[in-house]
This record gives structure tokens, C-alpha cells and sequence, in this order.
């Protein structure tokens, strides 16, 4: 088997382990059982579901809430930071299809295989540029400092590590590069369960239930949004 | 001795098997939603400026997270796989006499369970959900703060929150019915208490008997006017708060919001009407059902929604010119941002001032008075509950009302201190207080 070869096999079960972890982590919490609720809904049996759309929606737009509002800086590095790590990811996914023989490229119009890539390296240097800018936030704000604990910056480290390195192998491709972007993202992957990375799952379970808790009293959407009591 | 001493005694006499009794109350209080949050956070820190113990006193412990992090780290370091192989490594620690005390602090000393923080994370999570199971596992060890339990304790025993006793409570509605009676100078202004088959059992907090029976003079007034079909309970079942919210007790807070149910079963009134008040609204409406587990058979509502009905249809008629000062509104937690509450308040005002004017930022995003959680009922921490409020007293001073309409007793107490302390000069008064002032 190739060095590449090997690699992919070892992305692969790296990535096999998170989901199953994920997986684990997921039924774990489910064990603890639903919650059976005995109140009458606010604004009828949809009152569930228009709350959680709009957790997942307007709920998330930089004006829709304060804290975002008051650090919009915070927030544009923070969705570059994402960004980044889904261009890695999608690198690295790529490499895997790649090494087992298969290419998708191929059979892309030229034009979109140049946006494609442009996207990604432009995503690559703005997930550097935000992990980056949040870590050093996070050691220097005494407040980010005191709520921090190592797994924050392990994860924040790996993930921009990631980042970097898919950026640097992807514009100056030397093999030496391309092992430390891939054994990286073998660490990344087996991480992601450990750490708060983790939250790549429960992000989206718990922002269900926001909106799902608050739809469910008439508060989420606002007022202004058609929601709410009485409205 | 001082309730900080009594909270170190209780503390030090705590055995392990209370301390493991302790933390499995916690875990029983976690569903799969909760046992999610636990691993939702990630430490981004734009919670701490949603909090207005932060943003009072911009320290470490007043951070959401920060709070939130002492709960996570002790549920990890028992729970959480690789919380017991490296707890340093994800921030878990055990939960022992040290965790506890961070805990009691954190849950009762800092948070008034205002849920500010939850629609301003960036992940989303409902941590007032995760500060109630922690507050429910310190009451079961016993550390809830004793002024706290003791207004528990008198609704289990006398009814209501007061003591206040069956013929005092009675003797106070015949006077006050009397006051109203001279007010619009007609007989037919009446306070029935447990008449059978009214349209609306109405219930009131204990603090209208005792100290503002303007109050509850007021919300009789309207009903009056209305022509309205109502009446209050004359054994337990008239006093909508229930402190169980507070301790977390879910048994006791079952047992106080059974009052309600007990009472509408015996007078077969066709709804609940909650007075003002953010907790007995969020009680009645939302946690009651969940604590007798049971479909309550009668709509709850919100005497802000019955006012609001009648002057939409026509019922009560008024002069907006009557209240002519510039009023604001505060905008209870538990009953805006937990209550769904948001906008009958606001029409009725609109329609019995003048000048209505919005605090910034107001509706579900609006700061908590900060008597919220029970905090007006723990002296221990009443030097904090007041500094908190910094960020309300200057709501109200920005907002240059002259009135400040509080649909909630426990933010009226909140306010009426916030008001000396910052020397803001307004009056505080309930929605009804200004609706009865416009009736004509």
C-alpha cells in the first residue's frame, strides 16, 4: 500500500471513530429520556416547530441577538474560523476519494473547478486568520482566560493547525507538508468526541430545543416576527 | 449567626452520602435536552454581557459560562469518561464541599434564572434549565438559603407565602372591597370570594393583601368595569406565587401550584386568571402542569390578557389623559422571556396613556430587575441583588419616564428599593394601578 493509501485508510478509520464516538455520545444523552410535557402549547401544535426554524434561521443572523451585536468582530471571526475547518474537512474528504482512485473533479467544467478551489483556499486563509485571532483573544482576555480550560486551546489549536496546514500543502505541495496536513487531520478527527469539538453534534441538538422550549411558550419567533402570546 | 456562616455550617456538616444523594438529585432532574447542554458550551464568552450581574460588576464569577462551567466540571469529572481519565485536560472537577459552595453561589448568589443568557449564547443553551437541577440538588442537601425556603414553607403550610391566616385574608378583601366601593361610588364594586361557577377564579400575590391592597384594588376595579364574572378563592387557592420555582423542590412546588388546581376544581370556574406577577404567570401556566404532571382542564391566563381583552372589545372605557407622566415598561422575565407574555401589556398601555415610552432594549431581550430567582427573598445576597439592578436603574433613568409600569409584585418590590438606591425618582405601579387610573 502507498503512503497515500495508508493515510486515507487512517483518515478513514480516523473518521469512523468520530462518528461512532458522536454516535456513543448521542445515545448517551438520549438514555436520560425525553421530557413529557403536560402544558398546553402557546400558539397551537406549531408553536414547536416555527420556534426551532427560527433557531436555525433568522435566530442565528448577526442582528438577532445582542451579544452578537455588541461583538461582531468576535462573530466574523468566528464564522471564519468554521469556514476554514469545513474547507479542510472538504480537502480532506477530497484526498480520501483521491487516494482510493476515485475523482470527482474530472468531470467539472474548468471554471468550476478554479471557483471551487479559489472558495477554498480563500476559506482556508480566513479559518487561519479567525483561529488564529480567537486564540490569542482567548489567552489574553482575562475573562475568555478564566472560563478556558486546556481542551479549549487543544481544539482550537488542532483545528487551525488543520486549517493552515491544508492551506500550505494545497498552494506549495511538498510531501513533507502534505503528511504533517494529514496527520493532523488524523488527530483532529480522532479529538473531535474528546474535547469541546464535540459540540459539531450537540450545536444542533441543543439549538433545536431553544427554539423548541422557547417556540413552545410563544416567545421564539419574537413579537415582531409574528410569534408570541396574543400577538 | 450570619447566612453566610449558616450556609459554611451546613456545608462542613454535610456527610458523603448526603453529597452523593446530592449530586443524584441532580442527575434525576437531567433529560436527554439537558444532558445535550452539558455538552454544548464552548467557552466563547458572549454570554457575559447578556448577564446584568456581569454587566453590573464585570467579574469572572458573574460569566454564564463561568457558572455554568462549575456544573459542567462536576458533571464531567463523575459522568463523562474523559472527565474521570484527565480531568485537567477538560476542566473537570470533583464534586465535593469546595464544588458545592461555587455551586450555591453560582445558582442562588448569581443568577435570578432570567434566561438572558440562553437567547444571547452563541450555541443556544437553555441554562437556566441546568442552574434549576443545581439549585434542586443544593435544596435537597438542604442549602437552599433559609428566608428562601421559609416562603415555601408558609404556602405549604398557610396557603399562601405570608402566613397571612384565612380571616385576615378575608377581613382584608371586605375592606378593600369597601375602598373600592367608595372609589366609583357604587355598591355594585364587589370582591366575591368563592363564588361557584364564575367565569374566572382570579388570584393575586400575598404582598397585595398585606402591603399594596391598591393593587388589588385596581385589578377589581377593572374587572367592575367590566361587568366581569369573576372571583377570588377564601381558603388556599387566592395566592399565585409559588417560591417552589425558586428552591427547585419540584414536590413542593407541585403541592403550592395544586392550590390553584384544588381551587378551580371547587369553585368550577371556566379559567385561571393569574394577577401580575412573572413567577405565579410561569407557575400557573408552563411548570404547573409539568410538576402535577397533568393537562390542566381550564385555560391559565394573564390578567394582562383579560385586560387587554377589554379594552380591545369595548368593556371598559377610559381617558388616556388621566395618566399624562411619561410611562415606561419593565418587562418581567418569567413572564416575557419565559412567559410568552410580551405584547398585551404593551397594547394596554398604549391605550391608557399618553406617553408610552419603550426601556432599551425591551420585550424578551430587556434586563431582569433583578429580584428574579427568589432573589428578593435571600437576605444573604441582597448587596449583589441590589448592584445588579444598576443595569435596570439606568434603563429606567435613560428611558426618562416619570412612571415605570411593573406587571410584576416582585419586580414592584425590586424597583420600589432600585428607586431609593439610585435615587431615580418614579413610581413604580402595576399595569392595572394605570388602567383602573384611565377608567371612566
Amino acid at each position: 500500500m502507498s503512503l497515500n493509501g495508508a493515510m486515507a485508510t487512517l483518515l478513514v478509520a480516523a473518521a469512523a471513530w468520530t462518528v461512532l464516538a458522536l454516535l456513543f455520545l448521542y445515545f448517551r444523552a438520549k438514555s436520560y429520556g425525553k421530557r413529557k410535557l403536560f402544558a398546553k402549547a402557546a400558539g397551537g401544535a406549531n408553536s414547536v416547530r416555527r420556534g426551532a426554524i427560527y433557531a436555525f434561521t433568522s435566530g442565528m443572523l448577526p442582528w438577532a441577538k445582542e451579544s452578537v451585536r455588541e461583538n461582531l468582530i468576535s462573530y466574523a471571526l468566528g464564522v471564519a474560523y468554521h469556514l476554514g475547518i469545513f474547507a479542510s474537512f472538504a480537502l480532506l474528504a477530497r484526498f480520501i476519494i483521491c487516494a482510493f482512485g476515485r475523482s470527482f473533479v474530472f468531470h467539472l467544467p474548468h471554471a468550476v473547478i478554479a471557483l471551487a478551489q479559489t472558495l477554498i483556499v480563500l476559506s482556508l486563509c480566513l479559518g487561519v486568520i479567525g483561529g488564529v485571532s480567537l486564540l490569542v483573544k482567548r489567552a489574553v482576555n482575562p475573562v475568555l482566560r478564566g472560563i478556558s480550560c486546556p481542551d479549549d486551546y487543544i481544539s482550537n489549536i488542532l483545528a487551525t493547525a488543520a486549517a493552515a496546514l491544508a492551506l500550505a500543502s494545497h498552494l506549495t505541495p511538498r510531501a513533507w507538508l502534505t503528511q504533517a496536513w494529514l496527520i493532523t487531520g488524523i488527530i483532529l478527527l480522532v479529538y473531535i468526541p474528546m474535547g469541546k469539538m464535540r459540540h459539531c453534534l450537540f450545536f444542533f441538538i441543543t439549538r433545536y430545543n431553544l427554539g423548541a422550549f422557547f417556540g413552545r411558550r410563544g416567545c421564539m419567533p419574537p413579537q415582531s416576527l409574528g410569534g408570541g402570546i396574543g400577538a | 449567626m450570619t447566612e453566610a456562616d449558616e450556609l459554611e455550617v451546613k456545608l462542613n456538616a454535610l456527610t458523603q452520602a448526603e453529597i452523593e444523594s446530592g449530586l443524584a438529585v441532580f442527575k434525576s432532574r437531567l433529560r436527554e435536552a439537558e444532558a445535550s447542554y452539558l455538552n454544548s458550551c464552548v467557552h466563547c464568552g458572549f454570554c457575559a454581557n447578556s448577564c446584568h450581574y456581569y454587566r453590573a460588576v464585570p467579574e469572572l464569577e458573574n460569566v454564564p459560562a463561568r457558572k455554568l462551567g462549575h456544573i459542567i466540571s462536576a458533571f464531567k469529572s463523575r459522568f463523562a469518561i474523559l472527565g474521570r481519565a484527565a480531568p485537567g485536560l477538560v476542566g473537570a472537577r470533583p464534586y465535593d464541599r469546595e464544588m458545592i459552595r461555587a455551586w450555591a453561589d453560582a445558582v442562588f448568589g448569581r443568577c435570578s434564572l432570567c434566561g438572558r443568557c440562553s437567547i444571547n449564547c452563541a450555541i443556544g443553551i437553555p441554562m437556566p434549565s441546568l442552574f434549576r437541577a443545581a439549585r434542586a440538588s443544593l435544596t435537597s442537601m438542604g442549602l437552599v438559603p433559609s428566608d428562601l425556603q421559609a416562603a415555601v414553607d408558609n404556602s405549604l403550610k398557610y396557603g399562601n407565602n405570608m402566613a397571612i391566616e384565612r380571616e385576615e385574608w378575608i377581613e382584608t378583601v371586605e375592606w378593600i372591597e369597601e375602598e373600592l366601593q367608595a372609589e366609583v361610588e357604587s355598591d355594585s364594586a364587589r370582591l366575591p370570594l368563592d363564588k361557584a361557577g364564575a367565569k374566572y377564579l382570579f388570584t393575586v400575590n400575598p404582598r397585595e393583601a398585606k402591603f399594596f391592597p391598591l393593587s388589588l384594588q385596581a385589578s377589581a376595579k377593572v374587572f367592575w368595569a367590566a361587568g366581569e364574572d369573576w372571583t377570588m378563592s377564601g381558603d388556599a387557592g387566592w395566592d399565585l406565587t409559588n417560591y417552589g420555582i425558586f428552591n427547585c423542590d419540584d414536590e413542593q412546588a407541585g403541592a403550592i401550584v395544586k392550590n390553584l388546581t384544588d381551587a378551580m376544581e371547587r369553585l368550577k370556574c371556566e379559567a385561571l386568571v393569574i394577577g401580575e406577577c412573572g413567577h405565579g404567570y410561569q407557575s400557573a401556566r408552563w411548570m404547573g402542569p409539568e410538576w402535577l404532571k397533568q393537562n390542566f382542564p381550564h385555560p391559565v391566563l394573564s390578567f394582562l390578557e383579560v385586560m387587554d381583552e377589554y379594552l380591545a372589545q369595548g368593556r371598559i372605557k377610559v381617558d388616556p389623559s388621566k395618566n399624562s407622566l411619561p410611562v415606561t415598561l419593565h418587562d418581567p422575565c418569567n413572564l416575557v422571556r419565559h412567559g410568552g407574555i410580551t405584547e398585551p401589556q404593551r397594547r394596554v398601555l398604549r391605550r391608557v396613556t399618553t406617553s408610552f415610552t419603550e426601556m432599551s432594549p425591551c420585550g424578551v431581550e430587556n434586563y431582569c430587575c433583578g429580584g428574579g430567582g427568589g432573589q428578593l427573598a435571600m437576605g444573604r445576597y441582597k448587596a449583589r441583588r441590589l448592584s445588579a439592578g444598576s443595569v435596570k436603574a439606568r434603563q429606567i433613568s435613560d428611558s426618562k419616564a416619570k412612571i415605570v409600569a411593573a406587571p410584576c409584585h416582585n419586580c414592584v418590590d425590586q424597583l420600589t428599593e432600585l428607586n431609593k438606591e439610585y435615587k431615580l425618582n418614579v413610581q413604580i405601579k402595576t399595569v392595572a394601578e394605570i388602567a383602573a387610573n384611565a377608567i371612566v
